[in-house]
């Protein structure tokens, strides 16, 4: 297990190096570069005529004349020593600055949605294939449908209603209005908690429907395996036997998808976020790209696909947990 | 003697898309304490399905009849109704492992592949013995010593795909016996293993069953099994009990139609009569000094191992026009690899296959225009010019022009029929394919009157693969095979899959359809009495070379090779009455010692821990046609050494 591990890190670091390059193009993509755009946003309306030269001496001051494969060091340097992202041009700060808190806020999003999701899909998609058939799984079949076709942002809309109706409380934003700008305590973190599970539950409900779906499917293809046959033969009680067999094999497909799950619930945050009055990264890396602001892009970008490759790497190790095969058949 | 288990007029009913199907009707059977019943029958005859009432094991759709009854007789004496519990009894549980054990055709599947082999012992034994986990550890390595696994300890730490299917079926038998049943359901169980292993767990279960005076209730197709284990026999057919009785009264002197038709269709290593030699020397297809490697990718820390493996070595023989050649050997012997080697499906890595043919381009359309003759005439003359063909040493392109001369007919007559197309569409894709014939008339025209050879209803041409049976989609593949009116073909494990009734009428199609055509078969097969029936000469393969090549009659009835004794020595006959002492075979190869007398060959079996002479190991001819695969010693025989006797 230790090799497997070992294995799987020394390529995740790998993955992560060549992603970070990807994302350093991405970056230098748009036209100009940022000497350009800052010296366009610093003098314009000013009436100062900017000359090449100018724009020359910015870019000397700010390292931008030095050759990409430089620039590239300099950057990723910064952050992985630093945790320095670089400047953020339209707001006029470091990138860090511009992201501060909506990273633990996006990231509290997203985990709380994948628990969330795995926490309903999996023994319901499990509770579907053992009694498939019944009118329980066709209703859930038909949930599982609605749940897809519903979209996000109308589902948003329709439970804001709801809660505030029930409940009566701001449920819009992640704070109530006294801890906004608050510094981080527990009654902070609780007052979070309490606005989170409802973008959560909006994230999720699709999600559920498609993740019950899968193990459903999977359950049922591992229960009529032999192999259940002969423990259930040998006299294994019915509910350990479920845990024990079929459900451990039938929540592979599952794990094997958390770091495609992360980018999907991250695509689908923006439009949830605007309804619900949020502030997160998704909402910002469209403003970002809007201004062509590569800088908080290329900082967000970088995030999310490090948490997406370091998912992975943790799915990986838990499918060969969950399947000692996997591990086996690597070495 | 008391009974322990008393079926009585156990009807099944399945909810089914098309209504109300009862696969098992009004069958009754009883088992007395200390025997064995054997349940025969082919597949679908519903006799699986009713031992899985017995444990409760029925699928969802199933239910019994309200006048079944299933009266079991438990260790404390108490007899009740299994027919009448419902599920998630206690009793049920303790039923389960506890007084009934079952063991699957399947060593492959019986076992999860996520839990060690020990850990599902164990779970076992917990369950039913209220031992700690390292009682039933030590417990677990104690059965896996009492079924023959070697180093148990090592063992019980491994994941099944760690072991070989025998051994697999082992650790079962293990596992079932370990929670102290007194009844043992065995479902198939040697279905899947090769004859070697195959009489090795039969022993195995003989010996365990005596000495732990369990009953048990033996499922097999295989007659030959049935009369070596069972006392008493309940013949199936269609869902009920067609005939029941002792194994001796029952295979002796069948009362019943049905029992009688089954035990004539059964080959018989017996009482087989091989064909004859052929009486010509005109041959096919030469292969000679021919091996073939594999490559296994071993994954290492960052880089990736390649290592040769030969999985055929040194292979020489020939197959005349006509002739049917049987290759026999145990599973990852090699016959697989010679046949597609043969037909370039995978390419040998060393030595040469040549396939001879009469007069250049010479191909037998009956039916073609002159003009389309002419076509097809001028490519393959170009392709290929006057003389042999070395099929070893053909590129890609002239390859698949020589296609339509050689064919091949796979086991699985369910997976290798595309279910997208018609059949009359499988069976023309090789004259469309090679380019052969290009009209539509023409190419119906040769499917039909294919078709027609090989039995298959002409309306179902039009049809879908689906709605066949084994036996029909098994023509299929053969009309497929041979619409092209190869030369060679081909038939790997063709009939392997298929009941006995059906495997007769296919051996019989083969044949009539050889005697027709004068195409040669490479028929490789695991059953060696099929393959006394077919084949003129028989080729044995271990570990990739030929240990014994010869008439058929000679290799059957005068082997002289040990592993061939061995192999043959481990066919059950359905003959309740014959002695079954198979030689255990250990996976120890002692190569004979060929040395020259007057009167020909003499071979002498080394004695065990004797020096094997440094001579290479080949196959000698030792009497006429017949080939040993042995050390050759010039000199007298050593007075030490035994003298094969003749078997």
């Amino acid at each position: 297990m230790l090799r497997f591990t070992l294995e799987r890190f020394v390529g995740m670091v790998f993955t992560m190096l060549l992603v970070s390059m990807m994302v350093f193009l991405i970056m230098e993509i748009p036209p100009g570069d940022y000497a350009d755009r800052y010296a366009f946003r610093k003098y314009s309306g000013t009436g100062v005529n900017v000359t090449e030269a100018d724009v020359q001496a910015i870019r000397v001051e700010l390292g931008l004349d030095q050759p990409m494969l430089v620039r590239y060091f300099d950057w990723i340097g910064g952050i992985v020593l630093r945790g320095d992202f670089g400047q953020a041009f339209a707001f006029e700060t470091s990138v860090t600055k511009v992201i501060g808190d909506k990273v633990w806020l996006t990231a509290g999003i997203l985990f709380a949605t994948l628990i969330l999701t795995y926490m309903i899909s999996v023994p319901i998609g499990i509770f579907a294939a053992v009694r498939r058939g019944s009118a329980v799984d066709y209703g859930l079949t038909v949930f599982s449908y609605l749940g897809l076709a519903l979209p996000n942002f109308l589902l948003a809309l329709v439970m804001m209603y709801f809660a505030n109706l029930w409940f009566g409380a701001d449920i819009g934003g992640l704070f109530s209005a006294e801890y906004q700008n608050a510094p981080w305590s527990l009654a902070r973190v609780w007052d979070m908690l309490k606005h989170l599970w409802l973008p959560a539950v909006v994230l999720a409900w699709s999600a559920v429907a498609y993740q019950i779906q899968t193990v459903r499917a999977t359950m049922s293809d591992e229960l009529n395996k032999l192999s259940v046959t002969a423990a259930r033969a040998r006299g294994v009680p019915e509910r350990k036997l479920l845990i024990k067999y079929p459900a451990r094999l039938a929540v592979n497909p599952i794990v094997s998808t958390i770091g495609f799950d992360v980018n999907r619930i991250f695509s689908e945050l923006p439009i949830v976020a605007v309804v619900l009055g949020l502030t997160e990264l998704g909402e910002l890396l469209l403003k970002a790209y809007l201004d062509l602001d590569m800088n908080v892009a290329g900082a967000i970008l970088l995030m999310l696909t490090f948490a997406i490759v370091f998912m992975n790497f943790l799915s990986d190790l838990l499918l060969a947990w969950l399947d000692p095969r996997i591990k086996l058949g690597a070495t | 003697m008391s009974t322990i288990l008393d079926v009585k007029n156990l009807t099944l009913s399945f909810r089914t898309d098309e209504g109300l199907v009862k696969p098992v009707r009004d069958v009754s059977f009883s088992l007395e304490r200390g025997k064995t019943l054997g349940i025969v029958g082919e597949s679908g005859s519903g006799k699986s399905v009713s031992t899985k009432a017995v444990m409760q094991l029925l699928p969802g759709i199933a239910s019994v009849d309200p006048a079944s009854q299933i009266n079991y007789t438990a260790k404390n004496g108490e007899t009740f109704d299994i027919a009448k519990i419902r599920p998630g009894d206690p009793r049920m549980g303790k039923i389960r492992g506890g007084e009934i054990a079952m063991i699957f055709q399947e060593p492959m599947a019986s076992f999860s592949p996520i839990y060690t082999i020990g850990n599902q012992i164990m779970e076992a034994i917990q369950l039913h013995r209220g031992l700690n986990k390292r009682q039933a550890r030590e417990l677990a390595i104690e059965m896996l010593d009492k079924v023959g696994i070697t180093n148990p300890v090592a063992r019980v730490d491994q994941f099944p795909h760690e072991m070989s299917g025998g051994m697999r079926q082992r650790a079962m038998i293990a596992l079932a016996l370990s929670s102290g049943p007194q009844l043992l359901i065995a479902d198939e169980p040697t279905t899947a293993l090769d004859v070697t292993i195959q009489a090795q767990v039969l022993r195995l279960m003989r010996d365990l069953q005596a000495e732990l005076g369990m009953s048990m209730i033996f499922i097999t197709h295989d007659l030959g099994v049935v009369a070596q284990v069972a006392d008493d026999i309940a013949v199936m057919y269609k869902g009920e009990i067609v005939e029941r009785g002792t194994v001796r009264d029952v295979i002796n002197t069948p009362q019943e139609a049905y029992t009688k038709r089954l035990l004539n269709a059964v080959p018989r290593l017996d009482r087989v009569v091989p064909p004859k030699p052929l009486n010509n020397n005109r041959r096919l297809i030469d292969v000679r000094n021919m091996s073939v490697d594999f490559e296994v990718r071993k994954k290492k820390l960052f880089r990736t191992e390649v290592e040769k493996v030969r999985a055929v070595n040194n292979v020489t023989f020939d197959i005349l026009k006509g002739e049917t050649v049987g290759l026999v050997g145990e599973s990852g012997s090699g016959k697989t690899t010679v046949g597609r080697a043969m037909l370039r499906a995978i390419d040998p890595s060393e030595g040469e296959v040549v396939f001879h043919r009469k007069k250049k381009g010479d191909i037998d359309l009956a039916h073609a225009t002159e003009a389309e003759l002419q076509e097809v005439r001028s490519k393959l003359n170009m392709a290929f010019p006057e003389g042999p063909v070395q099929l070893h040493s053909l590129g890609s392109d002239l390859l698949r022009r020589f296609r339509p001369e050689m064919s091949l007919v796979f086991q699985d007559p369910y997976s290798s029929l595309n279910p997208r197309m018609t059949v009359r569409d499988i069976i023309a894709e090789p004259l469309v394919a090679s380019g052969l014939m290009n009209s539509r008339e023409k190419i119906d025209e040769r499917v039909r009157e294919i078709a027609a050879r090989c039995k298959i209803d002409l309306e179902h041409l039009r049809r879908f693969p689906h709605a066949f049976s084994g036996g029909q989609r098994q023509r299929i593949c053969i009309a497929r095979a041979l619409v092209s009116k190869p030369k060679f073909v081909v038939c790997d494990e063709c009939v392997s899959a298929l009941d006995v009734s059906i495997q007769a009428e296919i051996v019989t199609l083969l044949k009539e359809i050889q005697a027709e055509m004068g195409v040669s078969f490479l028929f490789i097969a695991h059953d060696l009495a099929v393959v006394a029936q077919i084949s003129h000469r028989v080729a044995v393969m271990y570990h990739g070379q030929f240990v014994e090549y010869g008439p058929t009659e000679k290799i059957f009835f005068n082997p002289q090779h040990p592993y061939t004794k061995a192999l043959l020595s481990a066919v059950p006959h359905p003959d309740p009455d014959a002695q079954f002492n198979p030689i255990r075979f250990d996976g120890e190869m002692v190569y004979p010692i060929a040395t020259r007398t007057p009167q020909g060959m003499s071979l002498r079996i080394p004695e065990r821990g004797q020096a094997a002479t440094d001579r290479p190991i080949e196959l000698i001819e030792i009497d006429d046609g017949h080939f040993v695969a042995c050390r050759l010693q010039d000199g007298p025989v050593s007075s030490e050494s035994r003298v094969l006797e003749p078997a």
